[in-house]
């Protein structure tokens, strides 16, 4: 008897356990896969020059390429920044300006995966955009903020030529969906040397 | 034994059940705290972290929040704590039609022992153009100077580095200038007076102004300031190197009156005002006439901690009305002119029957949502039409094909049979754009009709220029209306296709969005008021407009047109058009036209726009960058290029340090901003809350394996 209900118990809560171990692996997992998949419609894109889907069915192709930390980081962007779209990689923000051309290029991430590397980033770090078309340009991170996720002037138009990563904050906050956001402002640098 | 649960179960008792009895017991009662425990931790985790979520959001104000009289600033050298000087506006504003020149003066006071140099950030509203920049301190004035960007942030540097005092204004976004201030004694005080000019809010008849008295907390002085490398010899380097933490100065509750304002209009309206409204502040409203007012604050002194309001309202009137002011600045006159729409809601303007071509892209790049979007937009536009009207449906990918020949009557039957060609379009293939836009225009408006062309695209077309040409050539009396639609429109194409074919471009991004902008768009291609505007002027005079293709006046928009022209001239200027399909003129004297400051600037400030978007039609940067400074330094505006820069001749600092400061701004009393992309995306996932929930699921898995087993061992000795 007892051995049942605690047989019975000891499955129920490790696969309470394993369903979540599921659930949240799932999301990095995805993450993951995702970006080795598009991968591939990246260098369709590159060479055909026109947009490409990843994977059959997919309502979102990439736009650009983002490495930064020397290559370490190295993200493919995809065209919006709907859930499910996140989901896969960092998306660019529609109506802002498109990558690789003059204005404010707003590029927004999951803060627990594709742009968890927010967190350590510092003023003076390097970033690198190249776009499916071929323009590459190096920015220079020059400012970051805590905002309201209604307060979106980071995301106008400055007039200049910069690039604007937005991720949730705080970073370690257990449940989706809280109203601020952490802003990385990087503007346009004529680069020296490029070593990435 | 009294186990409730257990007592029905076990028929026998025995010494040994006994034991797995008290065994069951144990287990049964972990098991009803465990679940308990469990559940009250769930919810403590879920608790917790949507706490966390807000008290870190919180704690980034809260730091800012000091408890003493005035706000300290860290000085990243001497760890020393500075209190701010108090802080003095007024703020004088002309309105002419629907725009408005504001002069803002600002009174700031080192009550420090020590000279400091400040940076005080001022919101403007959007589009605001500065073109002034006045410096007081005691007796003496010192005018700005407008100069190349570096060359203004060069003497700066100087005049810092030689104990002079200094205020440079450069433009860091549209709508947040920075002024810094170097060499305040210890106890002086120095006003800073600016001017600007924007274009105000207009919506069925009433006119708003809006002076934003506080700015977001989101401005980081600090590292603005790095990014700016506006640094003095006496304090090098970053100047705040914790700014994140002291980003947003909110100051405390007690302080609110921290910046107080006057405030007086002079309000010259275009049209005979019916009645003015203040929303959040006592005003008090002076008639000169029919056309002009002038208002005030009741109280001087009012806090800054929520923005200025007022709203003027026409009288119903009819027919479309102009209001013309004049400029004269050196050899070169400026005229603007401002196209007011109907404003009487019970006038029965005729609406012409309309001709309508809806262009739907069907190539591969709208598969998916893009093409939702595309579909339940076209059904929204097709079921507005009447019985007058007649439309037809060409959809594009790699081929071209239509509906119909030619456009047939909005009936039943047809608008039945588009309803279900609609809910076939599938998107494949290539974007074959210019075939397409051949068709929709190998057929002009006919007497008595309005011909338009929607056009539904993402705007992936790779030939623009052979597309802008055939627009320029063909377009005729018919009207494009672009619809931006998915994830990545080309803007800069629909914006031009707008601008050529004398239309309005629309950009829907969201398939939530399709109601709300589609409103907007029925708005304008049911209701052109006035069409085929034309301006005529005096016999030889060269003329430059801006915009050069003057669009249609619709209901509920005014139009404003600058023109320079190139000397002085007498006479008058016609305004023209067909007003509901009937000639429709005004004839405006331009002598007699009220004189108004900084109309030229408006025009300047036009053009330097225009400048600025060539970047991204491939101009060279180096030629747009000279013309936009040419323009800038002859209006004096600050630009991306230019900044305005004042110096005091004489050096005043006569002790060593100098500690930069900050000085605070209000919270805003109601968070408020133009919601051009709603809401920033949502980026997070739930994927650590799992793994943690995860974690203590098996951790509580194992405590109750091992602990369920202790009595079983026991009961084996």
């Amino acid at each position: 008897m007892s051995v049942r209900i605690r047989h019975l118990l000891f499955a129920t809560l490790m696969s309470l356990a394993i369903w979540h171990l599921f659930e949240g692996g799932y999301i990095h997992a995805k993450a993951w896969l995702a970006q080795q998949l598009i991968h591939n419609a990246w260098h369709g894109a590159i060479s055909n020059a026109s947009a490409q889907t990843p994977w059959p069915g997919a309502d979102t192709y990439p736009v650009a390429r983002l490495t930064a930390q020397n290559g370490k980081i190295d993200l493919f962007v995809l065209a919006g920044t709907s859930g499910r779209t996140l989901a896969f990689g960092p998306g660019h923000m529609t109506g802002t300006a498109l990558p690789g051309s003059y204005g404010n290029v707003v590029l927004s991430g999951h803060r627990d995966t594709h742009f968890s590397f927010l967190k350590n980033i510092s003023i003076g770090d390097q970033l690198f955009l190249e776009s499916s078309s071929g323009d590459r340009k190096l920015y220079e991170v020059i400012k970051t903020e805590v905002v309201h996720e209604n307060d979106t002037h980071i995301a106008r138009d400055s007039g200049d030529d910069r690039l604007t990563l937005i991720t949730c904050f705080p970073f370690d906050a257990l449940v989706p969906g809280g109203p601020m956001r952490y802003a990385v402002m990087a503007r346009a640098v004529i680069p020296r040397t490029l070593n990435i | 034994m009294h186990s409730p649960l257990t007592g029905g179960r076990i028929k026998t008792q025995s010494p040994n059940d006994q034991i797995v009895k008290d065994g069951l017991r144990g287990l049964l009662a972990s098991i009803a705290v465990g679940f308990t425990v469990s559940t009250v931790l769930v919810l403590i985790v879920i608790t917790l972290t949507l706490l966390s979520t807000a008290a870190s959001a919180a704690s980034v104000d809260q730091i800012n929040n000091t408890k003493s009289g005035s706000l300290l600033v860290k000085n990243a050298q001497t760890g020393h704590y500075m209190p701010t000087p108090t802080l003095l506006t007024d703020v004088k504003i002309n309105v002419s039609g629907i725009l408005a020149r504001t002069t803002v003066s600002q009174q700031f006071q080192n009550n420090s022992k020590d000279w400091v140099e400040g940076i005080y950030v001022f919101p403007l509203p959007e589009n605001a153009a500065v073109d002034q920049l006045r410096m007081r301190i005691g007796d003496r004035i010192i005018e700005g100077q407008i100069k190349e960007r570096e060359e203004a942030k060069k003497q700066f540097q100087e005049a810092a580095r030689s104990g002079k005092k200094a205020t440079l204004i450069e433009q860091e976004r549209s709508n947040v200038f920075t002024t810094s201030l170097t060499n305040i004694a210890p106890g002086e005080s120095i006003t800073i007076e600016i001017a600007y000019q924007n274009t105000l809010d207009y919506r069925d008849g009433a006119v708003s102004l809006r002076f934003p008295l506080v700015v977001a907390p989101r401005y980081i002085p600090g590292q603005e300031h790095n990014e700016n490398t506006m640094t003095s010899t006496v304090n090098q380097g970053p100047s705040v190197t914790d700014a994140q933490k002291i980003s947003p100065l909110i100051i405390d509750e007690s302080e609110k009156k921290r910046n107080p304002v006057n405030l007086s209009i002079k309000l010259d309206a275009g049209f005979a005002i019916q009645t003015i409204h203040s929303t959040n502040h006592a005003i008090k409203k002076n008639k000169i006439n029919e056309h002009q007012y002038k208002v005030n604050l009741v109280s001087n002194n009012v806090p800054a901690d929520r923005d200025f309001e007022v709203t003027w309202r026409s009288a119903p009137d009819a027919m479309p009305r102009s209001a013309v002011y004049t400029e004269q600045k050196g050899d070169k006159y400026y005229s603007l002119i401002t196209l007011f729409p109907p404003t009487d809601p019970n006038a029965d303007i005729p609406r012409l029957p309309r001709d309508i071509v809806f262009v739907v892209d069907t190539s591969g790049s709208m598969h998916g949502a893009s093409l939702d979007q595309a579909k339940s937009a076209l059904k929204l536009a097709v079921q507005r039409l009447t019985n007058e009207d007649r439309f037809n449906i060409i959809q594009f990918n790699s081929t071209t094909q239509a509906l119909y020949s030619h456009e047939q009557p909005a009936s039943e039957k047809n608008l039945k049979v588009a309803c279900r060609y609609i809910n076939a379009l599938v998107a494949d293939g290539g974007t074959e754009f210019a075939p397409a836009l051949s068709i929709a225009l190998n057929d002009d408006a006919k007497a008595g009709r309005i011909r338009q062309v929607v056009f539904i695209t993402d705007g992936s077309v790779g030939n623009e220029d052979e597309i802008f040409s055939m627009i320029k050539k063909r377009l005729g009396k018919n009207r494009l209306f672009p619809i931006g639609i998915g994830t990545a429109p080309n803007s800069h194409l629909m914006t031009k296709i707008a601008e050529y074919g004398r239309g309005s471009f629309t950009y829907i991004g969201d398939i939530s969005e399709v109601a709300t902008k589609m409103g907007d768009f029925f708005n304008r291609l049911e209701n052109p008021v006035v069409t085929d505007i034309s301006t005529k002027w005096p016999e030889d005079l060269i003329v430059d407009l801006s915009p050069s293709i003057i669009p249609d006046l619709y209901q509920g928009e005014p139009l404003v047109i600058v023109a320079a022209t190139d000397r002085a001239f007498t006479g008058a200027v016609q305004i023209g058009g067909l007003f509901a399909g009937q000639q429709w003129r005004e004839t405006v004297n331009l002598e007699k036209q009220s004189k108004e400051q900084g109309i030229g600037q408006i025009w300047a400030r036009r053009k330097i726009s225009e400048h600025m978007g060539s970047l991204r039609d491939g101009m060279s940067k180096e030629v747009v960058r000279q013309a936009v400074l040419d323009l800038a330094l002859e209006h004096s505006l600050v630009t991306k290029y230019s900044s305005l820069v004042a110096v005091d001749v004489t050096p005043t600092r006569t002790m060593q340090f100098m500690y930069r400061q900050l000085i605070p701004l209000n919270m805003p009393n109601r968070w408020s901003q133009a919601k051009i992309f709603g809401a920033l995306p949502q980026t997070a996932t739930a994927s650590s809350m799992h793994l943690i929930l995860a974690a203590l699921f098996s951790t509580l898995a194992l405590v109750f394996f091992f602990k369920g087993r202790r009595p079983k061992t026991g009961s084996q000795r």
